[in-house]
């Protein structure tokens, strides 16, 4: 006791002060700082390229380009900070009709580097001079007073414009963007971010040809528009101010929000111009949405009671645990999920994933695209998606599934049963009742249940197999066949006697097809692939 | 002259033993009188028991298919036939190849001067020597196990007669004979058999993705994946013109551990870009968000086909929004 009694406070402190070492250590940084001026023409571009670091360039009346960068490198220790020192150096380039200015890091890709660098650049440019700047990251680019075409790319980054008179393309992957012009524009303007928002700031009485898109965010101007609203693009196409305007302004938001605003009545509120019932994901209230506990909670409760698949996604346009009646819910864009739905359930989303735990009546749910994934459905069903898997634990009722893409997997199949797959696989694996089951390409296996003797089978697959698994009395008229190029490549084959084959040349390739009547006869079995096999098997007895 | 011609023409139905006895002692007297003749003979012999040696050339897939090809068009079929389960064993063929069968197969090409009975059914190899899977092999008996284990599946069964070695013969056949072959999850010959099995196209579909699919449930959980395996899947995800397989390599592809090795990552992005199959697009910008939000340095080429993808007006909907979410895991 007495030992450790002593010892605990010096270890305490030792780890303390080692640790305020190597904190201290680890903000390590060196700044160094350059600056040059060269002529440039009149109508000269300056090109400028860099990884990281932040930029602000300035149009000005002088007929040189002054450029000042600090090189800013990070690491853990001194021999880290001498590493990055020698391998990131500034090239200049070029000659009056354009200068070069580019970020050069020396580093391997097969061994990472202990430091880390970025270049913040402050640049005076002749106003009339263009513009083409690649900056991938950074907390802020600036560009103003420039008269001059501007190119500009980043991945992330707020982008703020001030004064521009040229035509401006400004390309960002995660950053905003803001441009400010307190004269109309005489030159089209682009403007595009993926996660970003842009906000246009513009003279009421500016004429342009406006367009503006957002996928998942909001369009709003709080100038006066007469916008035409384009539901499938999401986007808005007006003419501001003028019936033939020939300056475009594009805005382009994937996520985010398009904001048009008068430069000089800023505070006006904006208004949306994007319909009301397309607004149902962003205008649904908070509490609908529930916090990513409850959602967790849902989805794990949903998960282990009824999924076959795991959900992938995590948040949602919609997330409900219990409705005790009947649920319709429609969104443009989003995930939903609702964990019970005691009445009929209609579920439509332009993008976006569907789960569902259990349902107690009919149902509907499509998706523009995304995953269908299904617990126990008591009522009809009818899942579509665009794109992206079908999973059903239970279709109690059977049900009417399609996807243009990807596998659909049913467990329980309890009625009448279409299944249609632009292609991947499909999977039945318990049915008692009649199927038909068509893919593009893929395989097809059914297991048809134990207890039925003979049902009405249909499966089709332009490239891939089809397994049919039946019980060992299980009785059918029984029409198989395969196209394939190669005649030896595949086969039909069956655990169960009674079928003939016939192997005939169609076109290019081999017709093989088996006829026959399994214990007797039954109900139309009809399988049909190409370039692929057609396999019966039989279950054990039990 | 003449008879010299024809017992030239004869000397390799002389030299497989299947001329009439009468026609094999006229060609045999001749060839002892006429010098010019037994010299052609004994080159002829030379040449035929020097071909013994030859190594064994696998001939491709694809060749054999088109050469059985050509002679089964040559070969007149019966229209109908009766459908038949397959597996009944042979008895001849069984006769035949009591010598040679199951150990045979798993030595081949081995030397193994006194070999061990085995033990039971199925048979269990343990042997130190490296056990070839190949696809032709030449075996002595001396090497082969003389208990038949269960019964294999003996097809195509040919005699042969050896000449100039006493009282040999040769027996050829095709044996279709059940192999498992168990090891750690990471030894090399298990991974290069998985390898092999996701990607021969000359395996059936289900094959393939059984194999795939086992993959994903057993090598997900465990450390980073291993290269051959994420090379395995990328190829299939590249080139298997089957989209079930595809959605089932990209779907593994997505959930192996570890970061994704550079044949991978441009798979994914190829997927991404080209794939007709809507789903594999989906499956594989997920993959690609799941590697961003996992920290994974992204470069050039993937952010460009993640951007493209998120601006591209006829891409389906989920995977632009799915692009857009993965590029905005970048951090610097």
């Amino acid at each position: 006791m007495s030992r450790s009694f002593s010892f605990r406070p010096i270890a305490v402190g030792t780890l303390l002060i080692a640790a305020t070492a190597a904190s201290a250590l680890a903000a390590v940084h060196s700044a160094h700082k350059q600056t040059w001026s060269h002529e440039i023409d009149p109508g000269g571009s300056l090109v400028l390229i860099n990884t990281a670091g932040n930029v602000d360039v300035v149009g000005t009346d002088d007929k040189a380009i002054k450029i000042t960068a600090v090189r800013i490198i990070r690491g853990p220790d001194q021999a880290a900070l001498a590493d990055g020192r020698s391998k990131v150096d500034i090239v200049l380039g070029g000659n009056e009709q354009e200068r070069v200015v580019r970020t050069r890091e020396r580093v391997t890709a097969d061994k990472a580097p202990r430091w880390t660098s970025a270049v913040n650049y402050t640049i005076e440019i002749p106003r009339t001079i263009n513009l083409d700047i690649t900056n991938l990251y950074a907390e802020g680019i600036r560009i103003r007073e420039v008269s001059g075409r501007v190119n500009l790319k980043t991945v992330m980054g707020k982008i703020q414009l001030q004064g521009l008179r040229g035509e401006a393309n400004v390309d960002t992957i995660n950053g905003d963007i803001s441009g400010s012009f307190d004269r109309p524009p005489t030159a089209d303007l682009h403007f595009s971010t993926v996660n970003g928002q842009i906000e246009v700031r513009l003279p009421r009485s500016s004429q342009f040809r406006w367009f503006a898109q957002s996928m998942r965010g909001d369009i709003l101007s709080n100038i006066p528009v007469q916008a035409k609203f384009t539901p499938q693009e999401r986007s808005v196409l007006a003419n501001v101010n003028g019936s033939r305007p020939w300056v475009k302004l594009e805005t382009i938001a994937m996520t985010g929000r398009v904001f048009l605003i008068d430069h000089d009545q800023p505070s006006i509120p904006s208004r949306s111009l994007i319909p009301t019932q397309l607004q149902i994901a962003e205008t649904e209230p908070p509490s609908n949405r529930g916090s990513s506990t409850e959602v967790n909670a849902t989805l794990n409760r949903i998960r282990k009671k009824y999924m076959i698949q795991p959900p992938s996604a995590r948040t949602f346009a919609r997330h409900d645990s219990v409705v005790l009646e009947d649920f319709e819910f429609r969104t443009t864009l989003g995930n939903v999920l609702v964990g019970e739905v005691r009445g009929t359930a209609k579920v439509f989303t332009r993008a976006g994933e569907i789960i569902l735990g259990l349902v107690g009546g009919r149902t509907e749910v499509h998706t523009g695209g995304g995953p269908i994934n299904l617990g126990d459905i008591g009522g009809p069903l009818l899942a579509r998606t665009s794109a992206g898997d079908i999973s059903i634990r239970a279709a109690r009722k059977g049900g009417d599934l399609a996807t243009s893409g990807g596998n659909v997997q049913v467990v329980f199949n309890g009625g009448p049963l279409t299944v249609l797959s632009g292609g991947g696989d499909i999977s039945i694996r318990h049915t008692v009742s009649r199927v038909r089951a068509e893919t593009r390409s893929g395989d097809i296996s059914i297991n048809i249940s134990k207890d039925v003797r003979t049902e009405q089978i249909d499966a089709k697959t332009i490239g891939g197999n089809v397994i049919l698994s039946v019980p060992p009395g299980f009785a059918a008229d029984v029409d198989a066949t395969i196209i394939t190029s190669e005649e030896s490549a595949n086969a039909i084959r069956s655990d169960l006697s009674g079928l003939s084959i016939l192997r005939e040349k169609a076109g290019e390739g081999v017709r093989i097809r088996a006829t026959g009547k399994l214990n007797g006869g039954g109900k139309p079995l009809q399988l049909y692939a190409e370039d692929g096999d057609i396999r019966i098997t039989t279950q054990k007895a039990p | 002259m003449a008879e010299c011609s024809a017992v030239r023409e004869r000397m390799p139905e002389l030299l497989v033993e299947s001329l009439t006895p009468g026609l094999r002692e006229e060609a045999h007297q001749h060839i002892e009188d006429c010098a010019e003749c037994g010299s052609e003979w004994s080159g002829f012999r030379a040449t035929w028991i020097a071909m013994e040696d030859f190594p064994e050339r696998t001939v491709p897939p694809r060749v054999r298919a088109a050469f059985l090809q050509q002679i089964d068009a040559l070969t007149p079929k019966p229209v109908v036939v009766p459908f038949r389960q397959r597996g009944f064993f042979r008895p001849l063929a069984q006769a035949a190849a009591v010598v040679i069968l199951v150990g045979g197969s798993f030595v081949a090409g081995q030397r193994i001067s006194a070999p061990d009975p085995l033990p039971g059914n199925p048979a269990v190899v343990d042997s130190v020597q490296l056990i070839p899977i190949a696809e032709n092999r030449i075996i002595r008996a001396s090497q082969v196990n003389p208990d038949i284990q269960g019964s294999p599946d003996i097809q195509n069964v040919r005699f042969l007669e050896v000449p100039d070695k006493n009282n040999e013969v040769g027996i050829a056949f095709d044996l279709k004979s059940h192999v498992t072959v168990t090891g750690r999850r990471d030894d090399p010959s298990v991974i290069n058999l998985l390898s092999y099995v996701m990607q021969n196209r000359e395996h059936t579909t289900q094959a393939r993705s059984s194999a795939i699919q086992w993959v994903q449930d057993n090598y997900t959980s465990t450390g980073d994946a291993d290269p051959e395996i994420v090379k395995a899947l990328a190829n299939v995800l590249k080139n298997d013109t089957h989209e079930g397989v595809r959605i089932k390599a990209v779907e593994t592809l997505k959930s192996l551990p570890g970061t994704l090795a550079p044949e991978a990552r441009a798979a994914l992005i190829d997927a991404l870009k080209n794939d007709p199959n809507p789903a594999v697009r989906i499956k594989a910008v997920d993959a690609l968000a799941n590697l961003a939000q996992a920290g994974a340095p992204m470069d050039a080429a993937t952010v460009d086909t993640l951007r493209a993808k998120a601006s591209q007006d006829d891409e389906n909907l989920y995977v632009r929004v799915k692009a857009a979410e993965a590029l905005n895991q970048i951090n610097l």
